[in-house]
């Protein structure tokens, strides 16, 4: 493994020779809609100054004008990329503050619908991620998979994107005559699927070159900031909520939660091919270990999901692929939200970036903001 | 001595009230004046991470509500703070100086709340255009008037009610 | 000069202009084939069989696309770049045999001139970066320019080499040399620092810095539109093109046969073709395997990898050739 080669450029002291450079909102890179104002120095990015909003849609508001199950099509469209998430956050919001117990079966059903959906996260990253370094075919694995997941997905829910499946107490539809086989089949894919994407980027010399060491985030940094999910794994925060404050199925499986101390690129995406893999291993205790009966409870089926009216206020929150998804909830005893807050993990993920682009070269610029796993969506909602 | 008790002790006269959320999580209302130094005080109990922060709007209180859903990595426990605040000078200081991560979602409270964090190193909207008119979140905002975003000569934004300027 | 000279010239200039035109087309098909190969997935298959007539399809495209000038571009370089870059590419082939006797002129200095001519194409994408009034063509423009200056020095260090070999910098005699000895196997260090060096030259992946579309958009041609722009894109492959048919005439014999294996006269351009053909895909492998390396990384590998590289090997080469062992 080549060892970093810290950038040695001699910092130019005046600063009327800095160029202002917009990259975004239209940009390969800034992955949607991010404009990013860079203040360069020659080649080395000197400051940042984010501008996000572009996807603004004002998603708390439109919640509050919807009856409770209306909103939980809106929750997909929040983050685009995995749907399922927002959606897991927000059911379970409603469920525990209206005091609706899901039925078993439907919770291992979610269980496995998240973790196929934190895999075809994860994989849509990897892709775009080598792109982003100039592996291009890293793109075409990743999407190959990926529609593999989507596939199977749309089998049990009808469509491959924004799938409004899960229901306050269950979910829209059992699975499927063969699901169970099909979706064996696949992890046995994906587990082999990762080592390949491993062959290709870690002993890539030049993958290695360009991650390690680039854009480092230490521990305490990414917990001031409120960084979570993996990209705080990666800076050795020890926390995963699926097994410190288990929901669903999660604490009945077992499953092993990636840490790596270092906290540059390279640590980001090993934490996220291993969770991956683990995800994979979920699923298959999942899928091992369904239980039979209804995926709704009785009093729960369609329509009279609308009659769903909680009183009070929760805090609710999922390890979604980016971090700690969140729904503040606020009930009046009503069939309409009063208040809902998403707490959107890319955006707190998104505010520690001018910290780490600082003094870096527009190259890495590119590589740090990959390796954050930034959806505009789910920043700007 | 769990922390809100804890906290309590140590601000007898800020804090107004220890309970619980409706799911069980431990709740501490605050007075907004003594706000940034019960945060200083929370964070040294070891709620070293700022999750969330929410506003929300009561207009038949005539109050703004800010909750703060504080998490404590080391002992794994949740912590909820909340402050109210008139609706007319809805001020608070700002926590931004405790947690960083309060840099983002203080900007994002006062966008959509219209709620000033004092002593925010950058306070200005986030979310929407600079120039944006109204807090959407408030509940008496009008959401019938539609307002259009354009660019004006220099780059900046320029909104308006009329669709036709600026183009 | 005699009128058939000037014929000849003429005739071969535009023979040449055709030749690599063309298969810098051909190869922008077979570039897209192999990319879609290698990310497994089809690739152009609809206009004609096999989709080999997306080419022509790409072509009518560019023709008849507007030619978009910047309101704010320095008009005169903004529309000149194009040509500065194409024309040496081109230029560069005049003295590279293709085959016996299959060359345009065979001046004594053949070799020095290639360098001579290659070395002006910074100047077309520096203009092309400056004329364009972006800054991300601006980056790139720069980029290119140090890549390409620095690159130089191992490049034609590891080339003095051969001609230390060959005792003579024509290009047909350097082929002609290697009758009994192709020159990669006692210069397989200087093989491996000029392919190297080269392909950073060229700027395609994992050097392609100047047009890094994830960083700079896509670099100097960013602002380009229509013809200028498919001027821009046949450069690099033409350029691609070149750095297999130089890498074959000065370490893979050129037009020889493997083995004596000769074939007679102008026909001996099968071979040339051949060899080329698999440097080609070589050089599209390591496009399609390899990330982009960032800039300060680029120049290290050069002056702290390539260039000590090149160095020892015009040194053991001088050696060899000094006490005899390869006369």
């Amino acid at each position: 493994m080549a060892a970093y080669q810290p950038c040695t450029v001699e910092p130019h002291p005046n600063q009327s020779d800095w160029i202002t450079l917009n990259m975004g909102p239209q940009h390969p890179s800034t992955h949607g809609v991010l404009r990013m104002i860079l203040q360069l120095d020659g080649e080395i990015v000197r400051q940042v100054e984010l501008v996000i909003g572009y996807l603004h849609r004002s998603m708390e508001k439109m919640a509050e004008n919807v009856r409770y199950p209306h909103f939980i099509i809106e929750c997909d469209r929040a983050d685009y990329v995995a749907n399922y998430h927002y959606e897991a956050a927000y059911v379970r919001a409603v469920e525990e503050l209206a005091g609706i117990v899901p039925t078993p079966r439907a919770q291992f059903i979610r269980t496995i619908c998240l973790e196929f959906d934190r895999i075809q996260s994860h994989l849509v990253w990897l892709g775009t991620y080598g792109l982003d370094l100039g592996a291009l075919n890293a793109f075409w694995y990743g999407f190959r998979e990926r529609e593999r997941i989507l596939d199977l997905l749309q089998e049990l829910t009808g469509v491959r994107m924004h799938p409004n499946y899960f229901r306050f107490g269950g979910v829209k539809a059992d699975l499927t005559p063969d699901f169970e086989r099909k979706a064996l089949a696949l992890c046995d894919l994906l587990a082999g699927k990762v080592d390949e994407y491993e062959s290709f980027l870690s002993q890539s010399d030049t993958f290695v070159m360009r991650t390690q060491g680039v854009g480092a985030m230490s521990r305490e940094m990414a917990i001031d900031w409120g960084v979570t999910g993996p990209n705080a794994r990666a800076s050795g925060l020890d926390f995963d909520q699926r097994r410190d404050e288990p929901y669903f199925a999660y604490g009945e499986l077992e499953f092993e939660v990636p840490v790596r101390p270092e906290g540059d690129c390279y640590a980001r995406y090993a934490v996220r091919l291993e969770e991956i893999r683990q995800s994979v291993r979920l699923i298959r205790q999942a899928l091992d270990q369904l239980p039979q009966g209804p995926v709704i409870p009785a009093g729960l089926e369609k329509g009279y999901q609308f009659l769903v009216h909680p009183n009070g206020e929760h805090y609710a929150h999922v390890e979604g692929p980016r971090g700690e998804i969140g729904i503040y909830l606020i009930g009046d005893g009503t069939t309409f939200p009063y208040r809902v807050k998403m707490r959107s993990p890319c955006f707190q993920n998104l505010s520690v970036l001018p910290e780490l682009m600082r003094d870096c070269l527009i190259a890495d610029c590119v590589a740090i903001n990959g390796s954050l796993d930034l959806v505009m969506g789910c920043v700007d909602r | 001595m769990s922390a809100p008790t804890d906290l309590q002790e140590r601000f007898p006269s800020a804090v107004l009230q220890v309970g619980a959320l409706d799911d069980g999580l431990p709740l501490l209302c605050v007075s907004p004046e003594a706000l940034a130094s019960i945060a200083a005080a929370a964070k040294e109990l070891g709620f070293d991470y700022l999750a969330c922060i929410t506003g929300v709007d009561y207009p038949s209180d005539d109050q703004i509500e800010v909750i703060y859903n504080l998490y404590n990595y080391h002992r794994r426990e949740a912590l909820v703070i909340k402050v109210r605040i008139p609706r007319g000078v809805a001020r608070l200081p700002s926590v931004s100086g405790v947690w960083r991560a309060a840099l983002f979602l203080e900007r994002e409270t006062y966008d959509l709340l219209g709620v000033h964090f004092e002593g925010h190193p950058e306070l200005k909207r986030i979310l929407l255009p600079e120039p944006w008119v109204g807090h959407p979140l408030r509940k008496d905002y009008d959401m019938n008037r539609q307002q259009f975003v354009s660019k004006g000569p220099q780059g900046e934004d320029i909104v308006s009610f009329d669709p036709q300027e600026g183009w | 000069m005699s009128a058939t000279r000037l014929i000849w010239y003429f005739g071969g200039s535009l023979g040449l202009l055709l030749i690599v035109t063309s298969i810098g087309g051909i190869f922008t098909y077979v570039f897209r084939k192999l990319f879609a190969d290698f990310g497994q997935r089809l690739g152009p298959n609809r206009v004609g069989p096999y989709g080999v007539l997306q080419l022509v399809a790409d072509g009518i495209k560019l023709f008849t696309k507007e030619d978009i000038v910047p309101a704010r571009a320095e008009r005169r370089g903004f529309l000149l770049a194009p040509y500065l870059t194409f024309i040496p590419a081109v230029l560069a082939f005049s003295p590279i045999p293709f085959g016996q006797g299959l060359l345009l002129t065979d001046v004594r200095v053949g070799l020095i001139l290639i360098f001579a001519i290659t070395a002006l194409a910074p100047l077309g994408e520096l203009m092309a970066g400056w004329a364009s009034n972006n800054k991300y063509s601006m980056l790139g423009g720069l980029r290119a320019a140090a890549m390409d200056v620095s690159y130089e020095i191992p490049l034609l260090i590891s080339a003095l080499a051969v001609i230390l070999l060959a005792g003579s910098t024509s290009t047909a005699q350097i082929v002609e040399k290697q009758a009994h000895l192709w020159y990669f196997l006692p210069q397989l260090l200087g093989l491996f620092v000029f392919l190297v060096t080269l392909i950073g030259k060229v700027g395609v992946l994992p050097f392609d810095l100047p047009e890094a579309e994830s960083e700079l958009v896509t670099g100097y041609t960013t602002e380009y539109s229509g013809m200028r722009f498919a001027f821009f894109y046949l450069t690099v492959f033409a350029n691609v093109f070149f750095i297999a048919a130089i890498t074959v005439m000065l370490y893979f014999g050129g037009w020889l046969g493997p083995f004596g294996l000769n074939l007679p006269g102008p026909l001996s351009f099968i071979w040339f073709f051949a060899k080329a053909g698999v440097l080609v895909f070589v050089v599209f492998w390591i496009w399609n395997s390899l990330p982009r390396v960032r800039i300060d990384q680029f120049l290290n590998i050069n002056w702290k990898l390539l260039f000590p590289l090149s160095l020892a090997n015009l040194v053991l080469t001088a050696l060899l050739v000094l006490t005899g062992v390869i006369h």
